[in-house]
């Protein structure tokens, strides 16, 4: 069994975690408080929450170990990540938020199909989503699993059951408002865990200069930008992949992008960019200088994965490595819940609701969502118990066929009034498809061209010409959009009207914007829910 | 010549992104805020018009 010092601080963050999750339930009425967190999030925990969510356990392992071996080759994606979540909230956040709270939109596949009306957009939306997001909840509840056990020394299955226990837990009980505080209150651990690593490391070989010439005497190209023995050498086409995955990539995420629809305003985009590039400097820098690091702390190194984990007990008295460790975990719990919690939305929303039970009341489908949470956490539990063959291999598809699936429509559908469902619809299984065919057959390697970029390519192309090649989308729709999307803020009330997101509803207050010929009221104020930030 | 060790060209692709997207947020600040002073400006003026036409 591990050290006390190391075990106590651990459960004392596990349970923190738990009260979240008890405290949001008591502000849960209806399910636009459990799906969107009654649209209520502050500037300060939306740009936590979003680049938690969007940063995953990759940050903590997968980053460092690509340093490790590739030297400052790696770090062309943090240059792209640091920019990520402003990206994200510059050109959908605004946008997005006031079309969705117009529209009734619930989901960010809901919205997809409100922006282009036909059923196929949410069908196909639906099962791309909830393929991907299931596989990645699985990835992320394995590896919750292995830390646990990498920490305490229980079984794997205990460490399971424990961190993804905990994950299901809040999740069903607090809803989205608790997936949100646990995320910003990660966040801030993950900053601060990496952050004492990084000083304590730098401070061991002597400074930043010395560390660099220490890297170059082992080997001078582990400091060259086209990677190490110049594997990457001349490779645009890579490194433009490599930028872009991260600095628009995230546009695509349907777990990232619902942070849009959950604030509490337009105006919270403004502070919760300058807040994402403040946390970001502070944060997605750092996982790949500690790769850099132990090159020369480490250099026998076995696993490059565990460069974290092994850097911190070796360099941090062991109650700061358990914050570290605690870190770790948070990289994988916040990425996990807001996956979790997004597959149940949509499951119930976007398939049950949409296409079998369309009467179900708000106060059902509450339940219907917690019962869904539930059941896709429970499955995953036990779906990572036994890590069925072909997992993993779905779980390298998730991050980029999510991205080149939905970043094009999502773009396309807040600033191209022409785009029309069929355009959409080829730029999702034209962008997808593309991305999955690049990995599965490895064309990055005669073509040079990073298969999220081959994606993207595509999906533009895709959404471009068959929108021009197909009618032109109903005026009264794109009308509707203009006028949400243009208006300053929704007129007075039309947050509480559009709460139950009923269609004919929310068609009504989208009507009334379109009548709003001049930009209307200040943004409402929920007094109902509290404010997360 | 060499920054913290890297060589300057290195440092500069890797590193100028940090001042590069801080210069963005700066200026999706100011867009965001320049653009809702118009549009209030325009729904201050809309206003003004068609009170006049009802004093009318």
């Amino acid at each position: 069994m591990a050290d006390p010092l190391l075990i106590v601080p651990f459960v004392l963050y596990l349970l923190a975690l738990l009260g979240f999750g008890f405290v949001a339930n008591r502000y849960m009425n209806s399910l636009d408080d459990f799906l969107l967190g009654g649209r209520s999030i502050g500037s300060g925990v939306t740009a936590l929450t979003l680049q938690a969510t969007s940063m995953s356990g990759f940050m903590f392992m997968g980053g460092p170990a690509l340093a490790f071996k590739q030297g400052v080759w790696a770090l062309w994606y943090a240059a792209g990540d640091f920019g990520g979540g402003l990206v994200n909230l510059g050109v959908l956040g605004r946008g997005l938020r006031q079309i969705t709270e117009a529209l009734g939109s619930l989901t960010p596949i809901e919205w997809l199909e409100d922006r282009y009306p036909h059923p196929s957009v949410r069908i196909v939306g639906a099962t791309i989503a909830i393929v991907f997001l299931s596989a990645y909840v699985f990835a992320q509840f394995i590896a919750a699993g292995k830390a646990i056990e990498a920490i305490s020394g229980l079984p794997f299955l205990y460490g399971l059951l424990i961190g993804a226990g905990i994950i299901v837990l809040y999740t069903f009980v607090g809803g989205y408002l608790a997936v949100a505080w646990t995320d910003a209150f990660q966040a801030i651990v993950m900053a601060v865990g990496i952050n004492l690593i990084l000083v304590s490391g730098v401070l061991s070989v002597g400074g930043i200069t010395p560390l660099f010439d220490r890297i170059a005497a082992k080997d001078p190209t582990y400091l060259s930008i086209w990677g190490k023995g110049l594997e990457h050498a001349g490779e645009f086409g890579v490194i433009a992949g490599a930028v872009l995955i991260y600095a628009i990539g995230y546009m695509g995420l349907p777990h990232a992008v619902v942070r849009h629809l959950s604030m509490k305003d337009a105006e919270t985009t403004k502070k919760a960019t300058v807040w994402n590039v403040f946390y970001n400097t502070f944060f997605v820098y750092q996982p790949y200088l500690l790769g850099l690091l132990a090159i020369v702390l480490l250099p026998n190194l076995g696993d490059p994965e565990m460069a974290i984990p092994t850097l911190a007990f070796q360099l941090l008295p062991t109650v700061v490595a358990a914050i570290v460790l605690a870190a770790l975990m948070a990289a994988v719990m916040s990425t996990a819940d807001s996956l979790l919690i997004m597959a149940g939305s949509i499951l119930s929303r976007d398939v049950i609701q949409r296409f079998s039970r369309r009467d179900l009341a708000d106060r059902q489908m509450l339940v219907w969502s917690r019962a869904l949470v539930l059941a896709i956490g429970v499955a995953g539990i036990a779906v990572a118990a036994v890590q069925p063959p072909g997992i993993f291999e779905l779980v390298i598809f998730a991050f980029g066929g999510l991205g080149t699936a939905f970043l094009v429509p999502n773009v396309a559908g807040v600033y191209w009034d022409r785009a029309n469902w069929p355009g959409a619809l080829a730029g999702m299984v034209g962008g997808a498809g593309t991305n999955i065919v690049w990995t599965a057959w490895n064309l990055q390697e005669p073509t040079a061209i990073h298969p999220f970029f081959a994606g993207l390519v595509l999906s533009v192309a895709s959404l471009v010409v068959v929108t021009l090649l197909t009618e032109p989308p109903d005026k009264e729709v794109i009308a509707e959009i203009r006028a949400a999307r243009d208006a300053i803020g929704a007129p007075a009330g039309t947050a509480e009207k559009s709460s139950p997101s009923l269609a004919p509803e929310a068609t009504a207050i989208a009507k009334h914007l379109e009548r709003v010929s001049e930009p209307t009221a200040p943004p409402t104020s929920r007094g109902n829910h509290p404010t997360a930030d | 010549m060499s920054v913290f060790g890297l060589p300057l060209g290195t440092f500069l692709a890797l590193f100028f992104w940090i001042p590069f997207w801080w210069l963005i947020a700066g200026l999706s600040l100011y867009r965001m805020n320049k653009h809702d002073r118009e549009k209030r400006r325009a729904g201050t003026a809309s206003r003004r018009r068609r009170s006049i036409a009802r004093e009318d």
